[in-house]
This record gives structure tokens, C-alpha cells and sequence, in this order.
């Protein structure tokens, strides 16, 4: 049964009659009760929920990253929310019925630290090294800003994290096993949040160099 | 009765906005994206119009932009870079004599006359921007009015890329600035 918080016009949580009041991060929601459709979905409509559901299939492990990313974001959504909010209409590629995420358009940040520039990346054996232009031209950007990376190997479809230089360390090298296998489809984005985690830069993807795919 | 009458589901339930709301919509968009990146800078180049608070400097400095600096009409409306402030003030500015722009390093010459409201030891600030790449910098070495010359180093995402120029100077108490001088757009 509902009941009303703040008196005959405030919010209500539960139930009254054919409605349900709910409140998240404090937003007070009103919603119908659901309804049942025997009318099978539009191809269109099963785009967008393959679209959407990729989407947030990729991000899932993501959460705790996300959080930090979209920062700026989070008052009234979580991390995850504003990541597919930023992402949906540009990280897709679209053949037909056939949806893939387009890996270097995916933005995992989003602010108004600026990027490092120069990003390269190359596999050497077992190590991931990865460079990037360690300067701050005076301007923002700091030395003790922190590096975040995503590691995510497409075949396997795993992530890893690298460590967290600092941006004036100007490279991180990362060691797996799996780095030694074959094929081998690597995606590598970096992005950096400053020392006190409330300025991030965009994130910037890092083609990388293999000596075979 | 057909209830479609009174609410139709296909008809956009927002008025469609006037050809002015939406021209300064655009231009505010515009504006702000611009400015956005040279915030640390403007924060403290016009402070005094901003009465020493940093959210209305970059508020009297979006204003002047969207006065002076915007050109065209809605749909196709621009910022012009080279009627951009990004600094404002009464400390007399300086005669840029030469620019040369090498391999990721540029270098501006100029020369003074010396008057009573600039002094020798006003400090000179050299700032590159690109608005498409979203990416500044400036000058980390100090320079002074008295030196003639300054030296930046470009920002490596500025490589290859073609980005605006713009020179102030500086009281060394930053309590007087002088306005930007555009340097014009060049190529790193």
C-alpha cells in the first residue's frame, strides 16, 4: 500500500491502486504497473535491444571504473548509466541485424583534463608496453595526475587493468600470459584523473602494435 | 469519440523554439565550447572583470565572445578565433615582430616602447589552442616583456594539426593583464 511521505502532495513508496512510488538517489519515481504485449518486437526495437544490451554486457565489469569516469555524472545516475548514456549513439558499428561495439570510439571518461598525446603501444613477448608524452605544457594538466588503463582482449573477452603510473612517468608496461597467445585481438584505452579524483581527461584509444594478430 | 483527437503519440509534444532561441542556443553552445578549454587561463586573465570571482571572469569572457568574436547566421553560425579575448586589461600590449613555428617548438619575436603603465618586467604568456582537438598549452618557461622573445614547446596532440596562436602579457603580481594579441593560425 502507498504511503505519502510529505503529506497529501509529497512523494509516496509502494503501491496505490495502479501505480507504484518509488525513490533512487533520490528521485522520487512514479510508474505504471506493467503490461503484458503479445505483439511481437519491430526489427527496429530488436536493434536497439541488442544494441543496448552489448552495451551493457561490455560495461558490467566496468562498474568501479565508470564510477570514476563519469564522475561528474553520478549524482542522480550511477557510473554504468552515464557511460551508455555518452557511449549509445556512437559506439556501434551497424551491418544490417549484425551489431558490434566500434572499440575505438568507447569513451570510459569524460572531462575537461586534457589527454596526454603521443599514446603508443606495442607487445613484446609477454609485456604490454605502453608510452605516452609525459609534458604538461602548463596548462591542464598536472604531473601527479593518475593514469587509469583498460586492458580487453576480444577473442577472450576479458579485461584487465594496468597499474596506476603518474603522468609524469610518461610509460607502464604490463606482463601476461596471455599476452604470449595467438590470435590475440587487444583494445587498450587510457585516461587520467587528477590527484584529488575530480577532473578525468576523455579517454583516448591506443592502437596496438603486435607482432601477429 | 477519437481520442487521438485530443493526443496524438506521434506529434512532438514540445513547441518547435524560435529561429532567435535557437540562433542563441547555438551560439552559447559554440561560446562554451571554445572557451571551455582555455578556463585555467581565463580564470585569472580576466579576473578583474570577473571582480576577482573565477565562475564570473569566464562568464564576462563568454560574453565578449559571444559579441564580438561570433560570425554568420543560424544555422551556420562560427566563432571567429582571431576576434577571440582570451585575456583582457589595461597593460599595454606588445609589437609581435615575427613568428616562426618549427618542429613542435614556436617562437615569437617582439619588441616594445617602452610607457609608463607597462613595465620591463611584465610577464609575456604564449598560448597554443586547438578547439577541434580540445587541447591547450602554453609557455612553461618564464619570459619577460624586456627579453623580446618567447619560446613554447607544442603540445604533442597538436602535432600535424593546425591551431590558433594567442600572446598576453602580465603584471607579475597578476593584478593587471593586457588584452590578447591573435597570432593567426598555424600549423604544428
Amino acid at each position: 500500500m502507498g504511503t505519502l511521505k510529505d503529506g497529501i502532495n509529497g512523494p509516496f513508496r509502494g503501491k496505490a491502486g495502479s501505480v507504484i512510488g518509488s525513490n533512487w538517489r533520490k528521485i522520487n519515481y512514479i510508474k505504471g504497473l506493467p503490461r503484458k504485449t503479445k505483439r511481437p518486437a519491430s526489427t527496429d526495437q530488436l536493434l536497439e535491444r541488442r544494441k543496448f544490451a552489448l552495451l551493457n554486457r561490455f560495461f558490467d565489469p566496468l562498474s568501479g571504473l565508470l564510477e570514476i569516469g563519469f564522475r561528474q555524472f553520478t549524482s542522480r545516475a550511477t557510473g554504468k548509466n552515464a557511460a551508455i548514456r555518452y557511449n549509445y549513439d556512437h559506439a556501434f558499428l551497424i551491418d544490417g541485424s549484425q551489431v558490434t561495439l566500434d572499440y575505438p570510439a568507447l569513451q570510459f571518461s569524460h572531462g575537461s583534463l586534457f589527454t596526454a598525446g603521443d599514446e603508443q603501444a606495442h607487445v613484446d613477448g609477454d609485456t604490454l608496453h605502453i608510452t605516452w608524452d609525459p609534458e604538461t605544457y602548463g596548462m591542464g594538466r598536472s604531473m601527479d595526475d593518475v593514469a587509469r588503463m583498460v586492458i580487453y582482449e576480444e577473442i577472450r573477452e576479458t579485461f584487465y587493468s594496468g597499474g596506476r603510473p603518474l603522468r609524469y612517468e610518461g610509460a607502464e608496461q604490463f606482463t601476461n600470459e596471455l599476452l604470449t597467445l595467438r590470435p590475440l585481438k587487444l583494445h587498450l584505452w587510457l585516461f587520467f584523473v587528477d590527484r584529488a579524483g575530480k577532473q578525468v581527461s576523455r579517454t583516448t584509444y591506443i592502437p596496438i602494435a603486435h607482432p601477429e594478430s | 469519440m477519437d481520442i487521438d483527437f485530443f493526443y496524438d503519440r506521434g506529434k512532438p509534444k514540445k513547441k518547435e523554439q524560435s529561429y532567435g532561441r535557437l540562433a542563441v542556443q547555438q551560439r552559447m553552445r559554440l561560446a562554451m565550447a571554445f572557451l571551455h578549454p582555455l578556463r585555467p587561463i581565463i580564470a585569472e586573465s580576466w579576473l578583474n572583470q570577473g571582480k576577482g570571482n573565477r565562475s564570473k571572469a569566464f562568464g564576462q569572457a563568454l560574453k565578449a565572445l559571444m559579441q564580438e568574436a561570433m560570425e554568420g547566421h543560424y544555422p551556420d553560425q562560427r566563432v571567429a578565433a582571431e576576434r577571440v579575448r582570451i585575456s583582457s586589461g589595461l597593460l599595454p600590449a606588445i609589437h609581435v615582430e615575427d613568428v616562426v613555428c618549427g618542429d613542435r617548438v614556436l617562437e615569437v619575436y617582439f619588441s616594445d616602447e617602452s610607457t609608463p603603465m607597462g613595465s620591463s618586467t611584465d610577464e609575456v604568456v604564449l598560448v597554443v589552442y586547438s578547439p577541434e582537438v580540445g587541447v591547450a598549452g602554453r609557455n612553461t618557461e618564464t619570459s619577460f616583456r624586456k627579453d623580446g622573445h618567447i619560446r613554447l614547446r607544442i603540445p604533442a596532440q597538436l602535432q600535424s594539426r593546425l591551431f590558433h596562436a594567442y600572446l598576453f602579457l602580465h603584471h607579475t603580481k597578476k593584478k593587471q593583464y593586457s588584452k590578447s594579441v591573435y597570432l593567426g593560425q598555424l600549423e604544428g
